[in-house]
């Protein structure tokens, strides 16, 4: 019951902050408006009962993606840009309720046929400990993965800031 | 939780990998020219295709069946390799003229054949994304790695967003069918769809499979998926934009012909009428549209739009030997195009000029042997025997004609009709234009070397092309037994 | 799911939320209020402010944030893997070593290419 309130007020609130991250004039207040959104995403996390994710939700999103995303906009000339809503046109906005009501349709599909599969719950699902057995058991192919794609991040950044000797 | 380790199963990527640190280490360390991180890194695609080659007939799944090492994948692993080393030779020189000190160049392009080869090979629908996520990563900073030019980095800033929304909509996908089935696996999702008639018809699994095809389709650039392809294509180095339509292309169809064959075919889904409409769409805008391109890239990239077409149009048949003239497709136009975008290379500028098609004008005066390999790339590309090119497009129509398709290989046959007339746009300025003076370098040795494997390759599948098909028989047969 | 009572979270939420706003509340209505030109200007630690704000800052800054994330992302995995690291073994040690292996040679790379360089 309880979790259900507190579920609406979180989705409620979601759409609010990532409607004004998209509509915002000022990237700033995007970028900040993102920031709240990234907070109650990992409420959600806890809401389902994933509190090694709601944590990594705020370390990552809000502390590293965040910071980046203002680096990002601090590299602009802000002095362009507007303090007033973004306005879209109109063929942005159709195909975008195009895409909502797509994915509403498939929402209420799946409501009837959507059951978790048995044996699927685990208990202590989403715990630190259960996540850190999958990732270096099961999972542990697409772990070593991971880090070579953030050795790729290394080498992406350094294609675009390496500065020229020559130059 | 079955667990278990085969180190083997992952063996041809553990020597890309390996590879990968020793370059990384010696560019680290090492001054200006970095040719020889280039020569590391042949040795090291090299050794993988040797490991390929040796490892072929085993059949390992392994890493809690995250990944299987079967024909199929070495096939496939093969066919990017090759592409990578014939892309690397390209670019030993060319990489040293347009950056002082760019030796991640090889570094991308080593991590991006790994996420290849992860994404051809992998079994999980994580390891799918992972290894996608791996070779688009790396292709980015490629796309913009000559940065002095706008159009390089306006080109790799469009494949980026559109390749994170590809992405996104890949990830959906894969999040709906793991909320009906609960599990990514894709041995386990064949497993239960083949038990479980009630899930025809299911449309959250229908939107998950239509949502993947979305995200792999813009990687492979069908239409109406492709608009970032010109621009990206045009604005990559020339070696870059080679290995983007050989290997990239072949990896992302690896990854659906494989999801295709081990899931798809005990699940009902019209994966078959959607692929047949998109081929169709494909083939026509593709061709219609590099019938108008003044630039040689340009046209290349409308080309390989196409191309893809015809791909599909082997997927379409649905059979054994359609997807397997589609993985023939594949090798053949992955010979053909890093050729053709490495004359392109010795032609191209320092400043990103020099494919326009009036630089090819009365090239065959001043390099008669160059320009004849270019004819014959054409000439394949465009599927005139004996080429590789025909080959491929003989099996890939024969197989839709065989599965009743007839309507679309009569229609991909006119639309390469279509397409002979841009191809021999670019023989005829070759040889019966008159030359503007253009400055005359020699051909530098990795560029006629990379030319010359290219060449064998297109002869090669074009005269005996019946042992590669076997292999490409092969290789589907492994993953259907 | 339930391991954990959401009304405590929630009770927890509510004097979180409650005491952010009722501080600011009292400061605003009780403290006094001075305003002069000085006071209502922006607070930078003390130092007059300089010109716009709103220029374009060095990429300098992008690579640093993008380092931390790279790390960050990298940390937040060894997370999960510190509490079971004992359950895990030797093997354990294996497998995080390789992860922080690759990661290290790009940190190398990046350190050799100068990208933590400040000129």
């Amino acid at each position: 019951m309880i979790s259900n309130v507190l579920l609406y007020i979180t989705a409620v609130l979601l759409v609010i902050t990532y409607l004004y991250a998209v509509i915002a004039g000022n990237p700033v207040y995007s970028a900040l408006s993102m920031g709240a959104a990234f907070f109650l995403t990992s409420f959600l996390f806890v809401l389902l009962g994933a509190p090694f994710l709601a944590a990594v939700q705020v370390i990552i999103y809000v502390g590293a993606m965040l910071v980046m995303f203002l680096f990002i906009i601090m590299m602009f000339d802000l002095n362009k840009t507007s303090t007033g809503t973004v306005r879209y046109k109109p063929s942005t906005i159709f195909s975008y309720f195009l895409i909502m009501v797509v994915l509403l349709i498939a929402f209420f599909m799946a409501k009837g046929v959507l059951k978790m599969p048995e044996g699927f719950t685990i208990v202590g699902f989403g715990s630190a400990e259960n996540i850190g057995f999958n990732l270096m058991r099961y999972y542990l192919l697409p772990f070593e993965l991971a880090s070579f794609i953030l050795l790729v991040g290394v080498f992406g950044a350094i294609t675009f800031i390496k500065k020229r000797d020559k130059e | 939780m079955h667990f278990d380790l085969n180190y083997s199963a992952i063996l041809p990527q553990i020597i890309i990998g390996v590879t990968l640190f020793i370059s990384a280490t010696i560019d680290a360390f090492s001054s200006a020219r970095k040719w020889p991180v280039g020569i590391i890194t042949l040795f090291g695609i090299g050794a993988g295709i040797s490991s390929a080659v040796y490892l072929w007939g085993s059949n390992i799944v392994s890493f809690s069946q995250m990944v299987s090492l079967d024909e199929f994948s070495l096939l496939l692993f093969i066919t990017v390799m090759i592409a990578g080393f014939i892309t690397v030779l390209v670019s030993l020189k060319y990489v040293d003229d347009m950056e002082p000190d760019g030796g991640h160049f090889y570094l991308l392009l080593l991590s991006s054949l790994l996420g290849m080869m992860f994404l051809v090979s992998a079994t999980n629908l994580i390891v799918i994304v992972l290894g996608l996520e791996l070779m688009s990563l790396s292709i980015y900073p490629l796309v913009g790695f000559t940065r002095d030019r706008q159009i390089s980095l306006e080109g790799a800033m469009k494949y980026l967003i559109l390749g994170a929304i590809a992405t996104a909509f890949l990830l959906y996908g894969i999040a709906l069918i793991y909320s009906v089935l609960g599990t990514t696996n894709l041995y386990t999702i064949a497993r239960i769809l083949s038990t479980a008639q009630h899930m025809t018809g299911n449309l959250v699994m229908m939107a998950g499979v239509a949502f993947i095809l979305i995200g792999f389709s813009f990687k492979v650039a069908l239409v109406p998926f492709h608009a970032w392809t010109p621009d990206a294509y045009q604005g990559a180095p020339a070696p870059i934009t080679g290995f983007m339509a050989a290997a990239v292309k072949a990896a992302s169809f690896g990854a659906i012909i494989k999801v295709v064959i081990i899931v798809l075919q005990s699940f009902h889904v019209p994966v078959a009428e959607a692929l047949w409409w998109l081929s169709a769409v494909t083939m026509f805008t593709g061709n219609i549209i590099a019938v108008m391109q003044k630039n040689v890239k340009r046209m290349l990239a409308y080309s390989s739009i196409a191309h893809a077409g015809y791909v599909v149009v082997g997927l379409v048949s649905g059979t054994a030997f359609g997807m397997s003239s589609a993985v023939f497709y594949l090798l053949s136009y992955t010979f053909t195009i890093t050729g053709s975008f490495a004359i392109i290379t010795y032609l191209e500028k320092n400043d990103g000029t020099g494919s326009e098609l009036s630089d090819f004008s009365g090239l065959a005066k001043e390099h008669p042997i160059l320009s004849l390999i270019m004819a014959v790339f054409m000439l394949s590309l465009a599927g005139i025997p004996p080429t590789a090119g025909f080959m491929a497009k003989l099996y890939v129509f024969s197989a839709a004609i065989k599965s009743g398709y007839i309507g679309l290989a009569i229609f991909g046959i006119l639309t390469s009709v279509i397409s002979l007339y841009y191809y021999l746009r670019i023989v005829y300025a070759m040889y019966f234009e008159e030359s503007e003076g253009r400055t005359d370098t020699p051909v530098p040795a990795g560029i006629a070397a990379g030319v010359f494997i290219a060449l064998w390759g297109v002869i090669q599948l074009g005269i005996l092309p019946s042992d590669i098909m076997n292999f490409a028989m092969q290789s589907i047969q492994s993953l259907i037994h | 799911m339930q391991n954990y009572n959401l009304i405590n979270i929630a009770i927890y939420a509510v004097i979180i939320i409650g005491f952010a706003v009722i501080t600011v509340l009292l400061s605003a209505l009780v403290g006094p209020k001075a305003k002069s030109n000085e006071k209502l200007s922006p607070y930078e630690c003390g130092v007059e402010p300089v010109g716009n704000a709103r220029f374009s800052f060095p990429v300098k800054y992008y690579v640093i944030a993008l380092m931390f994330l790279i790390f960050d992302v990298e940390v937040v995995f060894m997370y999960p893997w510190a509490i079971i690291v004992r359950a895990l073994g030797a093997f354990g040690m294996y497998e995080m070593g390789v992860f922080i292996f690759i990661v290290l040679v790009g940190f190398v790379y990046a350190w050799k290419k100068g990208a933590f360089e400040w000129e």
